[in-house]
């Protein structure tokens, strides 16, 4: 396993794109998330604006739904990495170099899940990082052990959205291609959804179950809550969400190693 | 001697064309085994399926007398159609990724990127190579951990001839340390001059599986001339050793029996009273054995 994730580390090693953007991706998300406060006083809805004070959106335990769900948007991004280490290695021909040199194919596959739950740990290390620094000096440690189940939550979520990247990057190939379909699947398939599914199912839809695990936390600051309009405050990760969520996640997984242990390279 | 490979009845299927009809062969250990084949014959397909990156729809093949797993793999060296490495990494961090895959130290890439005559070129980019300069690094990355079989498709392609008698200069090199090559090519001079022993597929199907010298035969044909060629073609077709003759560039061409001699030939020409002027014996070429098993299969 080790070996595998140092097999992929050796091949990213030499590829700047890839540390050109992570490091793009976290610089701009830490302004992101330190600059919280300043985008949210911006934004107005039918002439009313969220009424919360800087203290009381870095306090814990609310910090981590507010910086997860912040994160969750940045690391949308970084799923095209995942497609790009992968297709790269179609483009290349290098993957059946790979299998040709000893690797078997279920043991490529492991290398790039090992760099999707790597990527995703990252991310999760990173919020934490974050939500301590900008909790502890913005507010104080008082409540800071509560409220981690949202960084498990960020990890199954982002995971869950890597592994889907994976599976189209495993399924099409090619990068720009993988891109589209990723995109048109979110429009199209979203829709067809919403058309066929009834209700309750519309909810368990592998994306909308990711998305749902740190859900939009800002209504709380809605000073006069107008009900009808926002609906309920989620400030927690649902169960049946996370269950959905991981089933899904091992589906995406499972179909990675079944297609690739199944083709000519 | 030991069987490396074993091939049973392998079929690949590409929906209605047969690359691969039952294809049997067994390479035995320490010998140079071309396979040869005209265009679309089913060379790559045989390879690749060798190296698990083409399923095959029938059929069974084993490596040093086991089932193939990726482990059988590593003992193998291979370079299956054109040098494949990650462009933007450098020779020496390409041959490390070879290296981890087949579970090897790095200490032998500077020795390899020598013998391939890459030391200078190891810092640059995969990318800036020449065409040549990929081909050798292949070969470096193929013996980097001493294959007991390499594995070459057409290694020679798109080289120019100074690249070609490199390639199988290191190839005979190789050889001679008792490693066992497994050559694709339909470059029949290519195999002639580094084979020991030779398969001929044709859609699919092998024609002929055996050492070089058992194809190329004892038989020789002799190219003769005299003052008077009517009547010295007329003696060579009473000759009954004579499977053959024809006229090219002013001499005739006369194909004897497996084991005749220009000797022979020559006393049948003197009891015949024909005194020859010009008399050459001429070792047939693979190529001529090649273009007669496949025009005989075509009969
Ligand atoms: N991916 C594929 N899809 C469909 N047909 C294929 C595919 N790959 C090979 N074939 C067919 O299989 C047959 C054998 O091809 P193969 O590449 O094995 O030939 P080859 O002997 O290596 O030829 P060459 O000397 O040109 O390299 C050909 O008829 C080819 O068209
Ligand atoms: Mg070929």
């Amino acid at each position: 396993m080790m070996n595998l994730l140092k097999l992929e580390f050796r091949k990213l090693k030499g590829y700047r794109p890839f540390w050109v953007l992570l490091i793009l991706h976290y610089g701009f998300l830490f302004i992101g998330m330190a600059s919280l406060s300043g985008i949210l006083s911006q934004i107005e809805f039918s002439g009313q604006g969220f009424s919360f004070t800087k203290r009381a959106l870095y306090a814990f335990p609310d910090v981590w739904q507010n910086l997860g769900f912040t994160a969750k948007w940045f690391a949308s991004f970084l799923g095209i990495l995942v497609i790009n280490s992968l297709t790269n290695e179609y483009s290349y021909r290098t993957n059946r170099q790979n299998i040709i040199d000893g690797l078997s194919r279920t043991q490529f596959v492991t290398s790039k899940v090992l760099l999707v739950f790597t990527m995703a740990l990252l991310g999760t290390v990173f919020l934490w990082l974050a939500g301590t620094i900008l909790g502890a000096t913005n507010s104080s440690f008082k409540g800071y052990f509560t409220g981690w189940s949202f960084l498990g939550g960020y990890f199954v979520s982002v995971a869950g959205f890597y592994m889907f990247c994976l599976f189209i990057g495993i399924l099409v190939r090619r990068a720009a291609p993988a891109i589209l379909v990723l995109l048109g699947y979110a429009t199209i398939m979203q829709g067809l959804y919403r058309w066929k599914l009834p209700e309750p199912l519309l909810s368990y839809r592998p994306l909308k179950a990711f998305g749902s695990l740190v859900q939009e936390p800002f209504r709380r600051y809605i000073p006069l809550d107008t009900d009808a309009m926002f609906g309920e405050l989620v400030d927690y990760v649902p169960l049946d969400s996370l269950v959905a969520s991981l089933v899904w996640l091992g589906v995406f997984m499972g179909a990675c190693y079944y297609i690739e242990n199944r083709r000519d390279l | 001697m030991e069987t490396v490979l074993e091939i049973n009845a392998l079929t690949k299927q590409y929906g209605r064309v047969r690359a691969l009809d039952a294809l049997s062969l067994s390479v035995e250990r320490g010998t140079v085994f071309g396979l040869l084949g005209p265009n679309g014959s089913g060379k790559t397909t045989t390879l690749g399926i060798l190296l698990d990156i083409i399923k095959p729809t029938q059929g069974t093949f084993s490596w040093f007398g086991q089932p193939p797993t990726h482990e059988s793999r590593k003992r193998l060296g291979s370079i299956l159609e054109t040098p494949n490495f990650y462009p933007y990494l450098n020779g020496i961090d390409n041959l490390k990724i070879v290296a981890d895959i087949k579970g090897v130290g790095y200490d032998r890439i500077g020795q390899q990127l020598e013998m391939v005559n890459l030391n200078e070129r190891g810092q640059d980019k995969f990318k800036t190579y020449s065409l040549g300069m990929k081909q050798r690094l292949a070969l470096a990355a193929a013996t980097l951990h001493q294959p007991e079989v390499l594995i070459l498709d057409e290694p020679t392609n798109g080289l120019d001839p100074q690249g070609i008698a490199e390639v199988r200069d290191l190839i005979r090199q190789i050889a001679e340390q008792g490693t066992t090559i497994l050559l694709a090519s339909h470059l029949l001079d290519e195999v002639q001059k580094v084979c020991s022993h030779v398969a001929v597929l044709k859609k699919g199907k092998t024609l002929f599986s055996g050492a070089v010298d058992a194809v190329l035969g004892q038989s020789v044909a002799v190219d003769v001339a005299a003052d008077d060629m009517e009547q010295l073609a007329k003696a060579a077709e009473t000759f009954a050793k004579a499977t053959g003759t024809k006229t090219q560039s002013g001499k005739l061409r006369v194909d004897l029996e497996d084991g005749t001699t220009a000797t022979e030939f020559n006393a049948w020409c003197i009891s015949q009273g024909i005194t020859l002027s010009h008399l050459s014996a001429v070792q047939r070429s693979l190529e001529q054995q090649f273009l007669e098993l496949l025009a005989e299969d075509a009969q």
